[in-house]
Formats: C-alpha cells, structure tokens, sequence
C-alpha cells in the first residue's frame, strides 16, 4: 500500500490541492441547480480538464462527478427538486423531513452518509483494484472483445423503449469512431476529401452537445424553474436515535452502491432505486417510509456515493468503462495518455496512487462544504434559468473552442445538441451512442486482432466465453424487463 | 398560405420525422458504411478481408441495415398512432379553445428553438467577428429574449468581458475577429 501513501505525499501541492477544492465546490453548484445532472456538469468542464496533467485531470472529474451527487440530495431535501435522477429517492423522504422542519437533520445524515459509501467505495477501489488488475493481465483480444461487447449491451439497455434503439445507437457510435485515418493502413475513411474529419470526430465537442448544450434546451422547453419552498435552513445535528437508525441503513447502502456500481449499465440511479426498495422492505421505522423515514434517506445517499466511486474499478483495472459518464471520464484519460487497465495498477501506479487520494480528500471537501453551506447550495438553486440558460450555452461554447481553436468543433457540439434533442423524443440511446464512439476504435482493433488470430480460439478462451454468456443473459433480461414495462 | 393549414403541415412533417427519422438515418448510414468499405477494399486489395479497415466496417454496415427493418416496423405503428392521436386532438381543439398548459408548452418549445437558433448565428458570426463579439453579442440576445432585466444582463455581461479580456493571461487563446478582438 506503499503507493497509496506516495498518492497522498504528492497530492500535497498547491495545484492538485486548489484543483480539488475547486472541481468539488463547482461540481455541487452544478449539481443543485435544476437540469443539470452528473452528466451535464462533467460535459460542462470537461474541456477545461485539458490543460491540467493527467492526474489532476481525474481529480477535477472525479470531483465534480461525487460534487454534483452531494449537491443534487440537498436540493432534493429543501427545495423537493432532484438536482439529478439517483437524488429522487432522497426528495421522498427527505422532503417530508424538511417540511417537518428536520431538513439540517436529515442533510446532515444524507451528507455523512455519502461520505461513507464514498470512502468504502474508495477502499474497495485501493484494494480490490490491484487483483483485479492481476486477472486483467490474463486477458487477450478475445476477452477484451467479449468484455467491451459487454458494456455497449448494457449500455444499450440504458436506453428508453426498446433495445434495438440501443443497438442502432450504439452501431451509429462505433461508426463514427471510424472517421478519419485508419491508425494500421494510413487510409482516410469516412472524411470525403474534407480535411476538417482528417483527425475523427472530436469526443469533447460531441458529449458537450449531447449533455450540455441540449440538456440546457430541454430546460427551455421544460421552462425549468427555481423553486423556493420558503423553508429556512440552519445547521443542526441529528439525534442520537437518528443516528442509530441510520447507521445500518447507510451501512447496507454503501454496499449495495459500491458493489452495483462496479456491473456495467448500472447507473448510480439505479443502485438508489434498488437500495430504496429493500430498505423499505427490511428497515426499523417501515410506516414512516414516504413520509420522512431518515434511514430513507442514509440508505439512498450512502448507495448513490458509492456506486459513483465503484464505477471506477472496473475503469481502472479493466479498462471497461460501466456507464456512459465513465466512457466520458475514460475518453479524457486517453487524450492525457493515460491508457484505463491493468497498468493503471503497475506502470501507472503512481497516477492512480494520487488520484484515490484525490478522491478521498475530494470527498472530505464535499463533507466539508457541504455541512455548514447547505444554506447557501438552497439559494444557488433559486438562480433563475432565464439567466442560467445562456450562460451555460457560453461556458459550453468556450469549453468547446479552446480545446483545438476549432470551428468544426463547434458544429459537432451544434449536430450532437440537435441529437440530444431529438433523441428525448425520439428514444434515441444516447448513452450507447456515446459509449459506441468512445469504445468503437478499440472494439475494432481487438475484432481484427482475434480475425488474424482465428475465431476458433475463442472456444479456449474461458473467461471471454463466461463474458459472451453474462451478455446474453443480460441482454435476455433487458429485453424482458423492456417488454413488461412497455405492457405496464 | 394560412395558419391553421401552416400547423398542419408543420404537425404533419414532425409525425413524419419522429416516427421515420431513426430507420432512415440508420439507412442511409449502413449503406454509407457499406459503399465506403467497398472503395477501400478495392484501394487496398486487402488478403484477409475482416482483418483489414473495411471489413468491420462492413458488419457494422450490414447491422444498421438489419437494425433498420425492425425500426421501419415500429416507425409505421409510430406513424399510424401519432396521426391518430393528431387526429384526435384536432377535433378536441376545434371544439375547445387551447388549454393554458398547452399554450405554455407551444411558447416554451418555439423559444427553445429560437435560442437554438441565437447559438447557431452565434457561431456563423464567430469567424468573421471574432470569439469575443459573438459571445457578447449572442448574451444580450438570447438573455434579453428570455426576459431578463437589463441590469441583470449588464452585470453578466461586463463580468463575461473582463473574463475574456484576461483569458490570454491563463494561457487560453480564443478567435479573433476582424475587429483584432
């Protein structure tokens, strides 16, 4: 564990310190304001990343990812507005607590909550992360193949309606990897003589559109409000029984959250709504459930964290990105060079020595900001979306520019907008797409790897024959889940 | 031509849209992707045809158009209920008057594309005017159309020029225009 001490040692200098107090103080002023997500706010300050070093780049992401999951549960305990999808469950029960006038209790508790789904997750990652890597080193083409088939699978049952959606999307995404030059043969493919497509389609520029600029139109549309409920917040700490309810409950969500997190296709949100339910079904104050049960409340926070975190592991050991916020994360470490895998846990040890500590000392700063100014976050989400609206558009525009002075990439960023758009209405998998585009290059060099090697192989290849099995299965279960909810 | 015939025919092409949109752009990108293996596989002569850079694309190619049928399927349903549904609310609004709601709706959705459309001038007139008149320029409108006071828009404004002003002291350098700014 010596590296993990060495990450703590260099995480302590001026720039990576200042570079988490920041991307942890923005991350959760864009997770309270309304319509805007993780997500969103990743996109939003993704290209501002580029010029950090690729360690303090994590940093800032990791920062602003957890930051936004902090923010969106206070928010979603004062206002009743979900700054993002995983904080619904909180507004359930934390609302009512609010309007009872225990909301500081209940931030209180919903912030130590995340806290310590965040660390538990960041230990798993300390941990479980070298193992893993060391199975990792038995992988070849045919099981990386198996294993980022896998992830576009699940991603393409994030989408709404229908899996062949996800399928096409994804399909569209790997497409789109394709323009530009062929890294083996030099030739240019899919750019028509256009020398702007030369270099591919730039991936920043793309996800700020599809997250960012349309994220921000929906909101024009939706006519996204602030809302102030007029309830008052001062700091107080929860009762001794509180805290004894909520203990077991943050217990049993962090570990629901930090093992979920690490499946491919399973979102933060979705590990909330699952930890919801069973803590409803096996928690102490069961008829308070809905109208301010706090074990709710610690339960939902503390999974939420945690599957935040744990998304990490399989990034960095495996290289394998779960969802399409770690596709995101991942397409920066490959413009920093810094190649998601096993050597994340042996050459580029020291990189991910500074970033765990980053993310711990991250985490510390949010439970820090967070606690004494909840107050104040309640205020930042009253900020007007008139006002907000253009704002952001600029701040995306800006982020977009200053990567390469390009305007190409301004009309990608335009494109993908549009594309976000419609795909809110027309179910149109956006994560698929995405994470087609951002796996496709890889996908398509370990498919010619295993054509040169043979495919016959693949039948002395175990774990890539356990992959292949895991995706049928969970391609079956998405597909049946799909078709109940459509007869619902 | 008249309104009521002009919403028809903007509510007919967005049914069409919706509900074709998807198989058609998975159509044509499959055979795009089908053509363009094709031209490279003729420039290359590759041996083994899938460990090349045209056959994946190929598969890639055959799936969307696989991937096409099924949506061409569902676009149909989609069409024939959306018309229905179109249909339906015609007569309801010939009889009544447009609910509050939807008059919100209307106004909230044809301002989402009227600032879509202030983001689109703003980078056509990026090139020529440089990024920090366009971004000045596309803040005052967009913020005055969306309805926000006059000082609010002078403060946001100043504050976003005296940032641009010190971008090139961080290291950042943005377009210029004509104008030398």
């Amino acid at each position: 564990m010596n590296w993990l001490l060495e990450g703590f040692a260099n995480l302590m200098n001026i720039n990576s310190l200042l570079i988490c107090l920041g991307a942890a103080f923005v991350g959760t002023m864009v997770g309270v304001l309304p319509g805007l997500g993780p997500g969103a706010s990743v996109a939003l300050l993704f290209p501002f990343t580029m010029f950090m070093t690729p360690a303090n780049a994590l940093i800032a992401v990791g920062g602003i990812y957890y930051g936004a999951m902090f923010g969106g549960s206070i928010t979603s305990i004062l206002l009743n507005v979900p700054g993002e999808v995983a904080s619904i469950c909180t507004a359930i029960d934390g609302h009512p607590l609010a309007v009872q006038g225990r909301g500081a209790q209940a931030i209180a508790i919903c912030i130590l909550s995340s806290f310590f789904g965040g660390m538990l997750s960041l230990a798993s990652l300390a941990f479980m992360g070298v193992a893993i890597s060391k199975l990792a080193f038995m992988f070849g083409p045919f099981e990386y193949f198996a294993l980022m088939m896998f992830s576009i699978c699940c991603a393409a049952g994030l989408g709404k309606g229908s899996l062949i959606k996800g399928f096409s999307s994804a399909a569209l995404g790997i497409l789109l990897a394709m323009v530009g030059v062929d890294t083996e043969t030099a030739i240019f493919r899919f750019t028509y003589g256009q020398s702007a497509l030369f270099s591919g389609i730039q991936v920043i520029a793309m996800v700020v559109g599809i997250f960012g600029i349309s994220e921000v139109m929906l909101g024009i549309q939706e006519n996204a409000k602030s809302i102030s409920t007029g309830i008052k917040y001062k700091t107080k700490w929860p009762s001794k029984r509180e805290f004894t309810l909520s203990i077991p409950a943050a217990i049993k969500g962090a570990l629901i959250g930090s093992f979920g997190g690490m499946l491919p296709g399973i979102t933060p949100s979705s590990c909330t709504f699952l930890t919801y339910s069973i803590i409803k079904r096996t928690g102490k104050e069961k008829e308070k459930f809905g109208k301010g049960a706090i074990e709710g409340c610690a339960a939902v926070e503390a999974a939420n964290n945690a599957a935040a975190v744990s998304g990490f592991i399989p990034l960095l050991t495996l290289g394998v990105p779960t969802t399409s916020l770690m596709a995101m994360i991942m397409s920066i470490m490959m413009i920093k060079g810094v190649i998601p895998g096993p050597t994340m846990f042996s050459t580029n040890i020291s990189i991910t020595g500074v970033v765990i500590a980053g993310f711990a000392l991250g985490n510390v700063i949010c439970l820090i900001l967070n606690l004494p100014l909840a107050g104040m976050w309640a205020k930042v989400a009253e900020l007007p979306y008139k006002w907000l609206a253009p704002v952001i558009v600029f701040l995306c525009v800006l982020g977009t520019i200053v990567i390469n002075n390009s305007y190409v990439d301004l009309w990608v960023m335009v494109i993908f907008a549009l594309i976000g758009v419609i795909a809110k209405k027309t179910g149109f998998c956006t994560p698929a797409l995405i994470m087609g585009l951002i796996l496709g290059s890889k996908l398509e060099l370990y498919f010619r790897q295993c054509v040169v090697i043979g495919w016959d192989q693949l039948l002395v290849k175990p774990i890539a024959l356990v992959i292949i099995a895991l995706m049928v299965v969970i391609v079956i279960v998405f597909q049946r889940s799909m078709k109940k909810t459509k007869e619902d | 031509m008249d309104k009521g015939k002009k919403d028809h025919v903007i509510s007919t092409l967005g049914i069409v849209l919706v509900s074709f949109g998807l198989p058609v752009l998975y159509l044509v990108t499959g055979i795009m992707a089908l053509l363009e293996a094709r031209r490279i596989q003729a420039k290359l002569q590759v041996e083994k045809f899938f460990a090349g850079p045209s056959g994946y694309m190929s598969i890639i190619g055959v799936v969307l158009l696989l991937l096409f049928i099924p949506e061409i399927i569902e676009g149909m349903k989609k069409y024939k209920k959306n018309l229905q549904k179109y249909a339906e609310k015609q007569a309801i609004s010939k009889a009544s008057e447009e609910t509050e709601a939807e008059k919100e709706r209307r106004i909230n959705t044809n301002r989402m594309w009227i600032v879509f459309l202030m983001l689109t001038g703003y980078i056509v007139i990026m090139k020529p005017l440089g990024f920090f008149t366009s971004s000045i320029a596309f803040l005052i409108t967009s913020m005055f159309y969306l309805g926000n006071k006059w000082l609010t828009v002078l403060i946001t404004v100043s504050v976003v020029a005296v940032f641009l002003y010190f971008c090139p002291n961080f290291g950042i350098t943005l377009p210029k225009g004509f104008l030398g700014i």
